[in-house]
């Protein structure tokens, strides 16, 4: 069998693992498959490949939208960190010594309380006069481009290279091409809109960014990226120092039990955007 | 305005039909691990895993309900909660007996049928075998790889694949992944008891 006879083969063996072949040609197929043992063992390492194919990509894809997962929950500080203030004077009165036992137990608590007084003021001086927009936005935003969710298979039908270019680079964190190729674009969709919105708040062009997701916002085809707009919207506000906007939006997120970004905004994430609201 | 929001949570017959159905498993593995990460994990940790365990053996046991899903063989005899957390189990069991080590502390939760747990076994060991051989496509080569995942994987039509690669031609993208199943096929070839362990569990499968 010549090369194009193999490759059309394989591509038949394709279309009949796929289930794509017609009632007739599927007959035949089946028919030179029971006479012919080299045909069958083709398609079962056909079969065995694909497979191999098939788990590799389902593990990654997996992989990809845990770790999406991860970078949206884990920029902030989890609220255990709190904890050492609380545990620290149950050490000491663990370890005090004979002499130490005779002082009377309110002086203790006295000195207990006012230790913790301390300790409750120095975290809150520190957090109040380390806290910015900087610092809250840039513990949100993650170098990786948030996964769409919409489907590479939806755009089948689609001639429109630049739109594919535009997704692509996206995946590849390549803002600045993403900007450009989206400038070009004659009728871009909500998905390149939202990807250039992303590509501008990397590339800190904050006032692009908000028009962007807001215009991704109010597209009523694009109520499957809404919550992802909303929430990269909230982020472009704290990037520009428009704070009260953007705390009102991302505690309105955090409230929301059926809003994707819920679960990425811990309470104390939130408790420091309202000791920021009160700073600026 | 359109009041439609993307999906966040599911009841069991949603999770299924969005598994067979959907062609964006995102919002769905993210409800599956909101809803189940936590007592899966309590258990490795319980039982002398740590945190990167349950998060591993978690994924894996993603990979292999949605794998029994797709074959038709979740038949919602036990609620999701408790078959995942089964093939995780189960899992975390092979694992310890592969490092010889016992469990610390077993739960009863035996809620599902033998059949189910016939399935989740079978399953397992498919998704190991598997696993045991996706070196293979590691060492294929970049573009080979891709070009595979997007045609097998994404199901993406040849015409979006060759732009998307950046060939001259349809025709240059089609011969590309000949070549490449051809390679990744002669590679499986190389390894005969392996190949021989899958092909017999595609056959019973």
């Amino acid at each position: 069998m010549d090369n194009m006879n193999e490759m059309n083969q394989a591509e038949l063996i394709d279309r009949y693992l796929q289930g794509d072949l017609g009632t007739q040609e599927l007959q035949q197929f089946q028919v030179r498959m029971q006479a012919d043992e080299e045909l069958r063992q083709t398609v079962e390492d056909t079969q065995m490949a694909q497979s191999l194919v098939e788990h590799y990509g389902l593990r990654n894809e997996i992989k990809a939208i845990r770790a999406a997962m991860q970078a949206e929950g884990n920029a902030t500080l989890p609220e255990e960190t709190i904890a050492p203030v609380v545990e620290e004077p149950r050490l000491l009165t663990q370890e005090v010594d004979e002499d130490v036992k005779a002082v009377p137990m309110f002086q203790w608590a006295g000195r207990i309380a006012a230790g913790l007084t301390l300790l409750i003021v120095g975290f809150l001086t520190i957090q109040y006069t380390t806290l910015s927009p900087e610092r809250l936005y840039e513990e949100k935003i993650t170098s990786e481009s948030p996964y769409l969710g919409l489907s590479n298979r939806s755009m089948e039908d689609r001639e429109d290279t630049l739109a594919d270019q535009v997704r692509v680079e996206y995946q590849f964190g390549n803002y600045e091409e993403v900007i450009r190729l989206y400038g070009e674009l004659e009728n871009p969709t909500f998905a390149e809109t939202f990807r250039a919105g992303y590509a501008y708040l990397q590339q800190e062009r904050t006032e692009q960014a908000i028009d962007s997701f807001q215009q991704v916002m109010q597209d009523e085809d694009a109520f499957m990226i809404k919550d992802k707009a909303e929430y990269y919207l909230a982020l472009a506000y704290l990037q520009d120092g428009q704070i009260e906007t953007a705390v009102s939006m991302l505690e309105k997120i955090h409230e929301s039990d059926d809003h994707i970004y819920e679960d990425s905004l811990s309470s104390f994430y939130l408790w420091r955007l309202r000791l920021l609201k009160m700073k600026y | 305005m359109n009041n439609k929001k993307i999906q966040t949570s599911y009841t069991d017959q949603e999770v299924i039909e969005a598994i067979n159905h959907s062609r964006d498993l995102d919002p769905v593995v993210r409800h599956l691990y909101r809803n189940n990460f936590e007592s899966v994990a309590n258990y490795i940790r319980s039982n002398s895993g740590n945190d990167e365990d349950a998060e591993d053996f978690f994924q894996e046991a993603i990979v292999v309900f949605i794998n029994i899903v797709r074959k038709g063989n979740f038949r919602g005899d036990s609620s999701i909660k408790t078959f995942l957390y089964s093939i995780a189990r189960n899992l975390w069991r092979n694992e310890l007996k592969r490092q010889n080590r016992a469990l610390m502390r077993e739960t009863n939760n035996n809620d599902h049928t033998e059949k189910e747990e016939q399935d989740i076994q079978e399953s397992i060991c498919e998704n190991e075998v598997k696993n045991q051989l996706l070196q293979l496509l590691e060492t294929l080569g970049e573009n080979c790889r891709k070009i595979l995942l997007l045609f097998y994987y994404e199901n993406l039509p040849m015409k979006e694949i060759f732009q998307r690669m950046g060939y001259e031609t349809e025709q240059v993208a089609r011969n590309m992944k000949y070549r490449c199943m051809n390679k990744l096929k002669d590679m499986l070839n190389e390894h005969p008891d392996m190949k021989q362990n899958f092909r017999s569990l595609l056959t019973n499968g």
